[in-house]
């Protein structure tokens, strides 16, 4: 089988929650691939462990992805620094059941805020003229949890069909200068975050078997991400992405 | 809101822009006033606090001075 290598060489990128899972996956990817990275994310030190990785490509932004205002200005600096965007990731998220009949309303909307609300603000900053190259690429995560529902998951599930419906809305408004934007759903992968959700949450065994290539890897969805990103997506807008091992089919026979 | 503080909103918020504004310029010459910002800018007077700033108000304004007569 061939192989695929992007070249980011000369080109800038925000990534939220770039300190663990697939964020952090795709920030450690881009700098691969020669991208400047301005990685967002609360918990400086696994941001340092980042940098320290790919020294200077990676530029640690220690912040709360909900606020608004650092984050504004921490996308400003970088700008200011090293030049206008050529693309967001928003990786941003946190995984927490929600039982209907149970569930804490402030972690309901804390996956709202940060899932949704912080990715929506992000494309407001990103997409501004003064931030961004013209053909600027974006890439929030959505999951399969948007088509398929699953018990005491509902918050999740909202905000993550709620990104799709609003990507396809926000593609109508930037297209003018190329930019473009598009979600992700990914099933199951390994990650920091679906480790905890597989001990504590209430999830049908037959979620893990459904995914007809097995549970994936983060790096089984970065390249995906890496090619909406690059200018040989630049034909794709307003749509989302299914990477999920055949999970959406519904199971084998 | 003063003149600065709206062509700054006008530049950032409404037309997204980094080309010059100025009160006396037409709306017809301004390339970047087009359905989105005409939106935009009820959104940012709304969000400003001029809640009777309508699409009626704004079809009629002319000139960018115009605009600002209806945030001030």
């Amino acid at each position: 089988m061939g192989r695929v290598q992007y070249d980011f060489s000369g080109e800038r990128f925000v990534v939220t929650g770039a300190s663990s899972g697939m964020g952090r996956a795709v920030a450690k990817e881009l700098a691969a691939a020669g991208a400047t990275v301005l990685a967002v994310a609360r918990r400086e030190d696994r941001l340092v462990a980042l940098q320290n990785e790919f020294t200077g490509q990676i530029v640690p932004s220690a912040l709360d992805v909900c606020d608004s205002k650092a984050l504004s200005e921490a996308i400003a600096s970088f700008v200011k620094t090293y030049g206008k965007l050529h693309g967001a990731v928003h990786a941003a998220g946190i995984f927490s059941s929600t039982p209907l009949r149970a569930y804490d309303e402030d972690e309901a909307r804390k996956i709202m805020d940060i899932s949704y609300w912080a990715g929506i603000r992000l494309m407001q900053i990103v997409n501004k003229k003064k931030n961004a190259e013209d053909g600027c690429s974006s890439v929030l995560f959505s999951s399969v949890a948007a088509a398929v529902g699953e018990k005491s998951n509902f918050a999740y599930s909202s905000a993550k069909i709620a990104m799709q419906a609003a990507v396809r809305s926000i593609a109508k408004e930037i297209y003018q200068r190329k930019n473009r934007i598009n979600t992700i759903s990914p099933g199951w992968v390994h990650t920091e975050m679906t480790r905890n959700e597989d001990e504590n949450s209430a999830l049908n065994k037959k979620f893990y078997d459904w995914h007809l290539l097995g549970i994936g890897e983060p790096e089984d969805v970065t390249g995906m991400v890496l090619f909406l990103l690059s200018e040989r997506a630049r034909w794709i807008t307003g749509t989302d992405v299914v990477v999920d091992g055949g999970y959406l089919l519904g199971g084998y026979n | 809101m003063t003149e600065q503080e709206f062509i700054e909103k006008m530049q950032e918020e409404v037309l997204d822009t980094d080309s010059e504004i100025v009160l006396d310029m037409a709306l017809t010459d301004v390339e970047e006033w087009d359905s989105l910002s005409f939106v935009s800018f009820i959104a940012m007077a709304k969000e400003s606090g001029f809640t009777n700033v309508n699409r009626e108000a704004v079809n009629k304004a002319v000139t960018i001075k115009d605009l600002y007569e209806l945030v001030k």
